[in-house]
């Protein structure tokens, strides 16, 4: 993005300088360790995925599974006092950012990348207007006078869906309800025409009439600008709706990586199982009650061999508790980090066609 | 903004409707939730004029202010001596009467009142500054910075203020810009915590984070994100440090440190009348001043607390925090 700049019509991205058949991100065994005076929290234990351009990727896991961390890691957003992020390689459009120093990664952040997050309430400063709030984003990273900056943020607003977005541009945040909040957060992170937008439970703190829509707003804003969406969330029904691929994670580790509907239809990963048998479904009749997953999620600072999950695994094997599964692939687009990863039959067969 | 607000874009009002059909109806829901919503700064108007002593306060304030702006107008010349006014009492003509030296009593508070204000205001607005710089420094930067800089605060609100000021005017002489400079390098460790404790919060704070991933530079989150946060907290602050500067200013003209003679100051003023029989013999030299102190300080403390008050509601029951040794 450093060319941008220097690019006389700003709105235009240069083209990348890597092949377009690249993906637009490549992350290769990251891992984020949070040091603490006695102890370390490896709270991303080495995952690597990938995004490819305009793609929707879910990362899916409970919390404490390390997503967000994994997301705010490859911002450069961690604490640099307390953590310590390795990563083999992490490519954006081609380019290496993994070990990038804060002045690159700041030109990266906000224009190419951008993040919402949970409760738009307390990511938007409660003492700036609304659109002080976007232009400012816009003239950090375009270089645009102070009209054409307000002009493109009433015009992000009003893409958002928020009537009346001239006037609500002078608005400050606690005017706006939640859902407009949030319509504004996703306005904010596409100010400057991200490549990517990384949402993090970008629906949680909502009403569930307010969630649809918005999940509805990003797909549509994502096909109309060809955004790449990178969507963490613990909520499947979200996932289902809006991503194509997902990465399941759990403690620190991706055990299930792959198309969104063949997951959501045969799971491979027993965690992946139990986290869709506690899932009410709607759309498929009741088959007996809804089985939680027994026990907690594992104390990050552990080192103890064999798989995390296995004190919770219902189809553990002595193996277990000597080896980790790494990620396997289990047939075409599909990866599983299981010893014994289950497939249905059918699924099988549709997942290998 | 409201022209701009009006020539903007109603032509492009079209696309919304076309991108999400769904909204519309939340419309007008917008419109009852915010008309449900008082505006922040009509709420603290509103709880400001609540504390009565505040209210009374801010218009004493503003009457010694206006007497302070006004003094060429409704005063004589505060330096003229005129021998037959030598410690006469008050008169229809000279409302004070005058002073040891033959000088318009009068006079002489409504101009020492102006010294003041000017050395409260100017000591003020510099240490507060210098604190809310080093303050947002300390905090954002955490690690070595802060603990240096705090130590430092540390070690200078740990000597008592009058003493270490002192010394200082005995070094640089005594005039009136040494008041302020001196005000102002000493007080600044009290504004600082005040703004390093909560630039701690804030820097925490998800907006800070959403600011950082949209890509802002330090500058842009201290200044444009943290600060305006910081603004009621330092209104306060700044408020409650006038009455301490002009209290500290009074001490030590009374002392001969402060501002020099002619120049009218209300410490002076007290401290030519301070001999026992002109003390029980003149009161018209020493009440006014005395008066006029204490009403400055106690106008500016009341309007200091109701703004805290109308600022954070929950400091209401919680007393006097950031009074600072203002007793000097």
């Amino acid at each position: 993005m450093s060319n941008a700049k220097a690019s006389p019509v700003p709105e235009v991205r240069p083209l990348p300088t890597a092949t377009a058949s690249d993906p637009l991100l490549v992350v290769e065994n990251l891992r984020v360790t949070f040091e603490q005076r006695h102890s370390e929290v490896r709270a991303v234990r080495g995952i690597s995925y990938h995004i490819e351009r305009g793609e929707a990727l879910g990362l899916v896991g409970e919390s404490g599974a390390g997503k967000s961390v994994s997301a705010l890691a490859l911002l450069g957003l961690l604490p640099p006092e307390t953590t310590r992020v390795q990563a083999a390689s992490v490519r954006f459009e081609g380019r290496e950012i993994a070990g990038a120093g804060d002045r690159e990664l700041r030109k990266v952040r906000g224009s190419s990348i951008s993040m919402i997050f949970q409760d738009p309430l307390s990511s938007l400063n409660p003492v700036l207007r609304i659109g002080k709030q976007i232009t400012e984003q816009i003239r950090e990273h375009l270089d645009v006078d102070r009209a054409e900056a307000r002009r493109r943020a009433v015009h992000l607003l009003e893409l958002v869906g928020i009537p009346n977005a001239a006037e609500r541009f002078s608005s400050y945040p606690h005017e706006f309800s939640g859902g407009m909040r949030q319509r504004a957060m996703i306005a904010m992170a596409l100010s400057c025409d991200p490549a990517l937008l990384i949402a993090d439970e970008p629906t949680t703190a909502l009403d569930v009439t307010i969630q649809s829509q918005i999940l509805e707003l990003i797909g549509e804003l994502r096909r109309e600008l060809g955004m790449a969406l990178l969507i963490i969330t613990h909520d499947l029904g979200v996932i289902a709706k809006s991503t194509e691929r997902i990465a399941i994670m759990y403690a620190g580790h991706i055990v299930e990586k792959g198309p969104t509907a063949e997951i959501l239809r045969s799971p491979a990963h027993p965690y992946t199982r139990g986290l869709l048998r506690s899932v009410p479904r709607l759309d498929h009749p009741r088959e007996g009650k809804l089985t939680p997953i027994h026990g907690n999620p594992p104390d990050l600072g552990m080192k103890a061999p064999g798989c995390p999950f296995r004190p919770r695994c219902p189809v553990a094997v002595p193996r277990c508790a000597e080896d980790n599964p790494a990620l396997e692939p289990l047939c075409p687009q599909r990866e599983a980090a299981c010893w014994m990863p289950g497939l249905l039959p059918a699924a099988a067969g549709a997942a290998g066609r | 903004m409201p022209s701009s607000i009006r020539g903007c874009d109603m032509s492009e009002a079209d696309p919304v409707t076309r991108l999400d059909p769904g909204i519309p109806g939340a419309d007008s829901l917008e419109a009852v939730a915010l008309v449900a919503y008082e505006s922040p700064a009509r709420e603290k108007l509103r709880r400001f004029m609540r504390h009565r002593l505040a209210v009374v306060g801010a218009v004493v304030l503003f009457i010694v202010v206006m007497l302070a702006l006004l003094a060429p107008l409704i005063t004589q010349d505060p330096f003229r001596s005129d021998l037959s006014l030598v410690r006469q009492p008050p008169s229809a003509e000279h409302w004070l009467g005058g002073d040891l030296a033959g000088r318009d009593v009068w006079s002489r508070v409504i101009y020492g009142t102006r010294t003041s204000l000017i050395v409260g205001i100017a000591a003020t607005a510099f240490y507060v500054t210098v604190g809310t710089l080093l303050g947002l420094v300390a905090g954002y930067a955490g690690g070595v910075v802060d603990q240096v800089l705090m130590r430092v605060a540390d070690a200078i609100m740990s000597i008592p203020l009058l003493l270490i000021v002192v010394v200082f005017i005995a070094v640089i002489g005594p005039s009136l810009s040494s008041v302020i400079i001196v005000i102002g390098l000493l007080g600044w460790p009290a504004a600082s915590r005040v703004v390093r404790g909560q630039t701690l919060a804030l820097r925490e704070s998800e907006f800070v984070i959403a600011a950082r991933v949209a890509g802002a530079r330090t500058g842009t989150i201290l200044f444009r994100h943290i600060l305006p946060n910081l603004l009621s907290t330092l209104i306060v602050v700044a408020t409650l440090g006038v009455a301490t500067s002009i209290v500290i200013e009074a001490s030590l003209s009374f002392l001969g440190l402060g501002v020099r003679p002619p120049t009218p100051s209300l410490g002076i003023m007290v401290n030519e009348a301070r001999s026992p029989t002109n003390l029980q013999n003149l009161p018209w030299l020493w009440v006014p001043p005395a008066v006029m102190i204490a009403l400055t300080v106690l106008s500016v403390n009341f309007v200091g607390d109701g703004l805290r008050d109308a600022f954070d509601p929950r400091s209401a029951a919680a007393g006097k925090v950031t009074t600072t040794g203002g007793e000097a």
